[in-house]
């Protein structure tokens, strides 16, 4: 979906509202974007005043894929578009849900610095984990920003990376799970504190595979094809192959 | 004569003296004459063809034709597109010129088209948006997605800019401004204040400590001043001393208490909301202070509006009302009157103190809100002033987006006045009530 290619329809209105459709995605993945930054920042300090307003931001956000979906519906009952049209509205839908679980899942982030803000003289960086949930976010967060300028430029220059960086973090999240486990056994004193921390690195991991999600979607909108739940090696010959059509 | 035309004559003439010749030779007058006219025109029509091929740039027809009207004229426009081509020329090296000076700008610059797409951006602003090359033509909002930018963006109300705190990632603190330009175009700027900030808050940072550090050795000395005094005989020697610097470590105090007020007021901590603020109460209440402040050796006036309030922050309002008022007290001799108005007009509400004190010389006026600036050294410390009053009114002022004038004559007296603007002003109905 080039910029040139809204133009190339005769019916003015149909390339108004794919542009349209495209521009709200965006502003939504920007609110997303900015929300886990947030969140990062409250992760960061204890701001419990910051989560909160992580929080009810969250509200914005499902009014934006509220939005978008009407949109999608509007197209698709007017206009009958078709081929990367279509595609575009049907990867719209799904970039969407995507992105309000991604706020969601940040909003998980969010009550774990208000929850720890509770408790006196406990801070979220003495929890163990707490340098991975950092790492993890911080990852992901990035992961985002890849995904959405990729979209924002519809190409498919960093569905590779996005790809691989993806399954990194869920390196990552495996091992510190397993260890927040033998922990549970250990120190059952800590044991809220504890399952906070894995359901707060679960949620920042769930973020890392929306992004990935989003970036499927690209693939579709831009190629047509569906990269949804490929085996290893067909996953690694598709990687193969957009690297070597940059190059 | 136009050339075109008499070179066009010189044809004609020579063809029709052929043409007479030829009638002459022959005597078949008739023919020869229509064939002239017939050659003529299809002549004229050949030539405008081959004219019309050649400006079209076809390559069948490499030269223009080259006889009569029609060469003068391809010698004409053919001279015109050079000099056009010179000039575009021109045109385009000075626009590379100077698209090449504004990528040197260490300032990151996109300019946008009417719709926010990116028209061009230079060397910073690349690297800080993270842009390619392919990216001219897009819109700014799909690349640079932060929620306040975008309804900054929409908000068409550019004035002052936006600060943000961080970019793409980046904790660094950056400073946003759009400038409409050339019909619809805008300009994004985006500077670095990072340092500046940084700086800003460090000397603020180091006032406020440094205050606080000096405030509690003085408590200490003031302290043990008191006891002394107290227990000293009254005709010791040393009485005077220690009066003195009784005097003095309190005035140090008073310094320090407005350093404070003044870096809390710079640190931005009044970022709570303006409020009504009911200044006749306040003025009530200051009459007293004043009164009590001059032992009853002025003549102190006082001409307030009861019913006028103001939009703004309680107590940094009082501190500059009494600022104000204190320094007209401070600097008229016994006995003569100030004069202290509240009152609002068509421009806004007006605060006034005026004295018939010594005023101030023409010179020293514009520096007279500066830190520490003193019109007459030694006597403004023996009456007891910081230094910093009227820097504080100064600050408190522009907060509330107001002025202060002043006017003097030496001798005379001087005239203080905030001036207020129409949108703070508050009008009070049941001023009973309160």
């Amino acid at each position: 979906m080039d910029k040139q290619e809204f133009s190339t329809h005769i019916s003015e209105m149909l390339n108004r509202n794919l542009e349209d459709l495209f521009n709200h995605i965006l502003e939504m993945g920007g609110m997303v974007e900015r929300q886990l930054e947030n969140a990062l920042q409250a992760l960061g300090s204890s701001d419990v005043d910051k989560a909160q307003e992580v929080i009810s931001f969250d509200k914005a956000i499902n009014h934006a894929e509220m939005e978008i979906d009407r949109l999608c519906a509007k197209v698709l009952a007017r206009q009958q578009p078709t081929a990367s049209d279509l595609r575009l509205i049907l990867a719209a839908i799904r970039i969407a849900i995507d992105l309000e679980r991604m706020g969601d899942e940040v909003v998980k982030l969010a009550k774990m610095v208000i929850i720890f803000g509770k408790h006196d003289g406990l801070k979220c960086s003495d929890i163990q984990g707490y340098a991975e949930l950092v790492d993890i976010s911080n990852r992901s967060s990035v992961m985002l920003k890849m995904t959405l300028d990729s979209f924002a430029r519809v190409s498919t220059d960093s569905v590779g990376k996005v790809i691989r960086e993806e399954e990194v973090i869920d390196d990552i999240f495996k091992k510190i799970e397993k260890d927040l486990k033998e922990s549970l056994k250990t120190s059952p004193d800590q044991i809220e504190c504890l399952m906070e921390m894995i359901i707060a690195l679960r949620a920042a991991e769930r973020v890392s595979d929306h992004a990935r999600n989003i970036v499927e979607s690209i693939l579709y909108l831009v190629q047509g094809d569906d990269v949804r739940n490929l085996d290893e090696s067909r996953l690694n010959d598709l990687l193969n192959s957009l690297e070597s059509s940059k190059g | 004569m136009s050339k075109g035309i008499s070179r066009e004559l010189t044809w004609i003439v020579t063809g029709l003296w052929i043409a007479l010749f030829f009638g002459w030779a022959t005597g078949l007058w008739t023919i020869t004459l229509l064939g002239y006219f017939l050659f003529y025109i299809a002549r004229q029509l050949y030539s405008i063809n081959r004219f019309e091929q050649w400006i079209k740039g076809s390559t069948n027809v490499p030269y223009p034709p080259s006889s009569g009207l029609w060469a003068e004229l391809s010698y004409l426009v053919s001279r015109k597109q050079r000099s056009l081509e010179k000039h575009a020329a021109l045109q385009f090296y000075k626009s590379e010129q100077f698209l090449a000076a504004s990528m040197t700008i260490p300032d990151a610059i996109i300019s946008l088209n009417e719709y926010n797409q990116i028209e061009w951006f230079n060397k910073s602003a690349k690297k800080i948006f993270k842009l390619k090359h392919s990216d001219t033509g897009r819109k700014i909002e799909t690349l640079f997605r932060h929620p306040d930018f975008i309804q900054y963006l929409k908000s068409k109300h550019y004035g002052k800019g936006m600060i943000l705190q961080s970019l793409n990632g980046m904790p660094r603190v950056f400073n946003l401004k759009l400038f409409p330009y050339f019909k619809e175009h805008k300009l994004l700027i985006v500077k670095d204040i990072h340092e500046l900030y940084n700086l800003a808050q460090i000397r603020r940072d180091f006032v406020a400590n440094a205050s606080h550090e000096l405030r509690t050795p003085l408590t200490v000395l003031n302290g043990y001043l008191e006891v002394m005094i107290d227990s000293i005989e009254p005709e010791s020697t040393w009485q005077k001393p220690l009066e003195q610097m009784h005097q003095q470590s309190y005035r140090m105090q008073s310094i320090i208490d407005d350093l404070l007020t003044l870096s809390s007021m710079e640190s931005e901590t009044i970022t709570g909301q303006q409020k009504e603020v009911n200044v006749p109460y306040i003025l009530q209440e200051m009459q007293v202070d004043a009164e009590q402040m001059s032992h009853g050796k002025h003549l102190i006036e006082f001409d307030v509006d009861i019913n006028l309030a103001l939009k703004g922050f309680e107590e940094p309002l009082k501190s500059v009302f009494m600022n104000l008022i204190s320094n007209a007290i401070r600097y008229t001799p016994e006995n003569q009157s100030i004069k202290v108005r509240w009152f609002h007009d068509r421009k806004g509400a007006h605060f006034e103190v005026k004295d018939s004190g010594i005023g101030i010389a023409q010179e020293h006026l514009s520096r007279l809100t500066e830190r520490f600036y003193r019109v007459d050294t030694a006597r403004s410390r023996d009456t007891g002033g910081t230094g910093l009053g009227l820097a504080i009114v100064k600050h408190i002022l522009e907060r509330h987006q107001a002025k202060l004038v002043v006017t003097s004559q030496l001798g005379k007296g001087s005239v203080f006045r905030c001036d207020f603007p129409n949108k703070a002003v508050v009008l009070l109905k049941n001023i009973e009530n309160d």
